[in-house]
């Protein structure tokens, strides 16, 4: 095949060794990587999440590692895969803090397994930032957990305001019959009052669920004229075809969970015109998102548009290399404890002001985002 | 728990949407009585429980779906090798795994399709990805609004297909050889193996049957609401409930129960409460196997 | 083709009870492999009564999953909103998976194999559900934190090496029940209920109460499973209790055998520890694991366990032991 010149006899070889040898040298001497622990449920029903998050996770790794490291030091991950299990979570979070070196965790892609390993993390005293955000309001009180999705009560407050601006004062809510919707729900009827709006029908449906056209049209019958969305994929472009089937062509909002190519896959032209409370617009990043957008596109240049997810993905492990930065070595969990509990940071999905009162990040990190032409471009 | 509705006024339940529910219905229906049917294949000839009969319903969607994505092959064709697609894996399936292992019994098979599910699953993550496929509609139409209601074509179509399907098969069973050596193998294996039934090839045919039956209910859902490489599983329990509500070893009552499970879920959705509505289907299902141990339409009591 | 001689011998049952009473001296210092001892304890606690059920008499029950949950939510929500000790949690676990059990086991039992598969899973299915929609009471699908350790006055069992020696001090006693019971009559007339009812009702053994004391013990068995599993974690929520975990247990059954007691120990093993050996591999896991249980399924027809047997009779050992007292049959 390829035909190199050899090397002439002996003295080649020599160098050769000489050479091998040293470059053995430096490797022993390079230094040690920061260990970080992943537990991402990279398989299961909620695979789509924790993939992303990984996406976003290996960007954020990557980027570091090129400008140097951490004081010399690059960061490897530690991966591991949930499969969406909160008890398998937990084995591998207790498998990942007994090792001394792992300094931090993050991962845990949705309510159940963020959860069981923030509660982990509590016990063990092991920092753990997760590229989701907080299940219960005790969480708030958690020293060893961060979160980096803005919480539900701050999305309502943001969707309730934007519904007054517009002048819309019945609201209709399509929400998933889980967790996830009932939390949206409660914050939704909690404030909504105080923005002026009513919310005249709420119907629920499952993930699984095929169709929703029984609900919306009960939806339909209460006459909204404004639309919340509050599910996740597939089920919620789901929702939104029924929606176009059904002809109902009121404005509708969807919070986080549906800003990903799926919605748009999978809905079609049923997407078009859906606002979302996103975290980032794939199609047109603010300032602080840049860096992480050109890495996104640099590493991944089929899906040059990053969404939420990816980008708090990114975010979590960028949290975790501000707070290393600003403390001196040796690192040991509890100091990089104290430093993240401390952080400002603008991140590419969220924009932390973490304090010993709030762990969650600030709600100028919504950014309000509609889908056009397929895209996520910024709303108006 | 009952979803708080607009408090102030209790809207009557419109007639139309009753109708909705009911189109609704059908329509999971129709997905559900072709998985159904493809268990009461398997389940006839061979006694297996075939676990991986959701995973066909995957295939055939995916495959269909990605043709048609990434190689702008038009609709039909990409459902007809979607199809294909799963029919072939049927034949896999049928002839290395399930064949060798049928003498060691129904809990053997079982675990061997299960074995299966489970990796037609993770294989299929690797390849298509955690996102969602979706497929044009096949009859580019406009929904077609009955008494309020509104049904797409989409939907028509695969409720169309499940009785075509389910006609065309009992006529197979019926009047073809090959039908009704399915037939005679259903009954008594050894007395069809002794009346010159080739038992083991008639085995095959069931699975690939029962693959192409869930390969077009897949190819035909994909329209509806998109596939990934996650519905094998809920498929193969629906479908499954959906047969034992039948009564498994009957196809018609595979069928039948398909569009009664999809309707029952429908209605207590939209009446009770859709957090129950996949409790309220199975809540039923056991009281029916109270007093029915062989579901509804159960032909024969076979010992398998 | 089934398998039915029960080859424990006594030397194994004491190898295994020494084993499993000094690991902890080895791997006291691993917190990961003492969290996955304490898992195979679990597992194999729940795997028992499926083998009783299933294994012996030959049911096809997917509720283990069911009681493995009602056992879990009884105590975790005892010992939380009402203050209950937790060692009388536990016990609460075992009487109201005993009794849902014995409820249960009436109208289903009569089922025949695959509609005995169907409604079991139904029944687990609903209870999930059930779980899911009373977030006031069970705390829905994200769960409840913070459950109490148990302790007996001034001792808790708080660290991982004590919880081990709890867990396993259940799961050897459920063993022991188990062995005498598939030695006695009641063995017996469960392996005759397996091969044909109508045959063993015809010498005499009275099926309906056979079959119903199995499901209920098997129920037992699992219902306090569950309460040390959340207990041990300090959280609980509906993710563990969905069909999977029922067809799980069958998984280990396969791999391991499902008709000796050793063989559920050796698939509660591999089927704990895989998936957490595989977990380094990503997106990969599952495949893989899928591959090795297919393997396991199609080459090992009767477990590992009946491998490892088959294997002991091909070569000279068993003829020692067939002569001696030490065949248990």
């Amino acid at each position: 095949m390829f035909h190199f010149a050899k090397p002439e006899g002996k003295r080649w070889r020599g160098l050769a060794a000489i050479a091998a040898s040293l470059l053995l040298l430096a490797r022993a001497e390079a230094a040690e990587p920061i260990l970080i622990g992943s537990v991402m449920d990279l398989t299961g029903p909620v695979a789509t999440l924790g993939q992303y998050a990984k996406r976003g996770a290996d960007v954020a790794v990557k980027e570091i590692n090129a400008e140097g490291g951490i004081n010399g030091r690059p960061i490897e991950l530690v991966s591991m895969n949930s499969e969406s299990k909160s008890d398998l979570a937990t084995s591998l979070g207790v498998r990942l803090a007994a090792r001394p070196d792992v300094l931090a965790l993050i991962g845990g892609n949705f309510g159940s397994t963020q959860y069981a390993l923030s509660a982990l993390a509590e016990r063990q005293k092991i920092p753990f930032v997760t590229p989701t955000g907080l299940v219960t309001d005790e969480q708030r009180t958690w020293k060893h957990c961060f979160f980096t999705l803005v919480d539900f009560s701050d999305v309502a407050k943001v969707m309730l305001n934007y519904a007054r601006e517009k002048g819309y004062k019945r609201l209709g809510l399509m929400r998933l019959e889980r967790e996830y919707g009932e939390l949206g729900a409660k914050f939704l009827h909690q404030y909504a009052k105080e923005y002026g709006v009513e919310i005249v029908a709420e119907e629920r449906g499952a993930d699984g669920d095929r169709d929703f056209t029984a609900q919306l049209s009960k939806i339909r019958d209460a006459k909204p004229d404004f639309l919340v969305v509050w599910f996740a994929n597939p089920g919620g472009s789901l929702v939104l075809k029924n929606v176009k089937q059904l002809g109902l062509t009121i404005p509708m909002i969807a919070p986080v969970s549906m800003d990903s190519v799926a919605t748009v896959k999978v809905a079609g032209s049923a997407a078009e015109g859906l606002i979302l409370t996103a975290q980032i617009a794939g199609g047109q990043v603010l300032e602080r998102q840049k860096a992480f957008a050109t890495g996104y596109a640099a590493t991944y240049p089929d899906t040059p548009q990053p969404n939420s997810f990816e980008a708090v993905g990114y975010d979590v492990v960028k949290i975790i290399a501000a707070a290393l930065k600003t403390i001196q070595p040796p690192y040991s969990r509890e100091k990089l404890r104290d430093a993240i509990a401390s952080l400002q940071y603008d991140g590419a999905g969220a924009v932390i002001r973490y304090s010993a009162t709030k762990n969650d990040p600030t709600q100028d990190g919504i950014v309000l985002t509609q889908i056009k032409n397929g895209e996520f471009v910024l709303l108006k | 728990m009952r979803p708080p509705t607009n408090s102030a006024e209790e809207q009557p339940m419109s007639s139309s949407t009753i109708l909705q529910f009911l189109f609704s219905g059908l329509t999971s229906g129709a997905l559900y009585a072709f998985v159904a049917l493809g268990f009461s294949v398997t389940y006839s000839s061979s006694g297996v429980v075939n676990f991986a009969q959701g995973q066909f319903v995957m295939l055939g969607g995916l495959v269909a779906a990605s043709l048609n994505t990434l190689f702008d092959l038009p609709v039909l064709p990409s459902m007809l090798l979607g199809t294909a697609a799963a029919a072939l894996t049927g034949l896999v399936v049928g002839r290395v795994f399930i064949l060798p292992i049928l003498k060691l019994g129904e809990f053997r098979l079982i675990l061997v399709t299960l074995g299966i599910s489970l990796f037609l699953e993770a294989i299929a993550l690797l390849i298509w990805g955690t996102d969602p496929w979706a497929l044009p509609s096949l009859l580019d139409l406009e929904p077609f609004r009955i008494g309020g209601a509104s049904l797409s074509s989409d939907s028509v179509l695969i409720i169309v297909m499940t009785f075509t399907t389910l006609a065309g098969f009992t006529a197979f069973v019926r009047y073809t050889r090959w039908g009704r050596a399915m037939r005679a193998t259903s009954i008594d294996r050894t007395v069809a193996s002794s009346l010159g039934v080739n038992v083991p090839l008639t085995i095959v045919l069931a699975f690939v049957l029962s693959a192409v039956f869930g390969g077009v209910a897949g190819a035909l859902l994909t329209p509806l609401i998109a596939t990934g490489s996650q519905v094998g599983m809920l498929m193969t329990l629906k479908g499954f409930t959906a047969a034992v509500l039948g009564g498994i070893s009957s196809p018609m009552g595979a069928v039948i129960g398909g569009f009664l499970l999809g309707v029952i879920e429908a209605f207590a959705g939209g009446f009770i409460s859709s957090a129950y509505q996949n409790a309220i289907g199975l809540a039923i299902l056991i009281l029916l196997l109270m007093f029915r141990p062989e579901g509804l339409f159960t032909l024969t009591t076979r010992r398998a | 083709m089934r398998d039915l001689a029960h080859f424990q011998p006594r030397w194994m049952s004491f190898a295994l009870c020494l084993v499993a009473a000094s690991l902890p001296l080895l791997i006291s210092q691993h917190p990961n492999f003492m969290n996955l001892a304490i898992l195979v304890g679990i597992y194999y606690s729940v795997c028992i009564g499926l083998s009783l059920i299933f294994g012996i008499g030959g049911q096809l029950s997917l509720a283990q999953a069911a009681f493995y949950g009602i056992g879990a939510y009884t105590s975790a929500l005892l010992s939380t909103k009402l203050g209950l000790p937790v060692f009388l949690s536990f016990a609460a676990a075992a009487v109201a998976s005993g009794v849902i059990g014995w409820v249960l086991a009436a109208p289903i039992l009569r089922l025949r194999t695959v509609y005995l598969a169907m409604a079991t899973l139904a029944f687990g299915e609903i209870l999930v559900t059930l779980i899911r929609e009373n977030r006031e009471i069970t705390g829905g699908s994200t769960g409840i934190i913070n459950l109490p350790t148990p302790t007996l006055g001034a001792f808790s069992f708080d660290t991982p090496v004590r919880y081990y020696y709890l867990v396993w001090t259940f799961a050897l006693l459920a063993a022991w029940i188990a062995h005498n019971i598939i030695k006695s009559r009641v063995g017996a007339g469960l392996r005759a209920i397996s091969d044909s009812e109508i045959g063993a009702a015809s010498c005499g053994v009275d099926v309906v109460r056979y079959k119903t004391w199995m499901f209920v013990l098997g129920a037992i068995f699992a219902g306090v499973a569950g309460a040390l599993y959340v207990h041990y974690l300090s959280f609980i929520s509906p993710d563990s209790y969905s069909a999977n975990f029922s067809i799980l247990m069958v998984m280990i059954l396969a791999i391991g055998g499902r008709t000796s007691l050793i063989g559920a120990f050796l698939g509660a093993v591999i089927v704990t520890t895989l998936p957490v050996a595989l977990a380094g591999y990503d997106a990969y896991s599952p495949l893989l694991f899928s591959i090795l249980f297919l393997a396991a399924v199609m080459f090992l027809p009767d477990g590992i366990a009946g491998a490892a047997r088959s294997s002991l009779i091909d070569t000279g050992w068993s003829r020692k032991w067939r002569s001696g007292k030490e065949f248990n049959q």
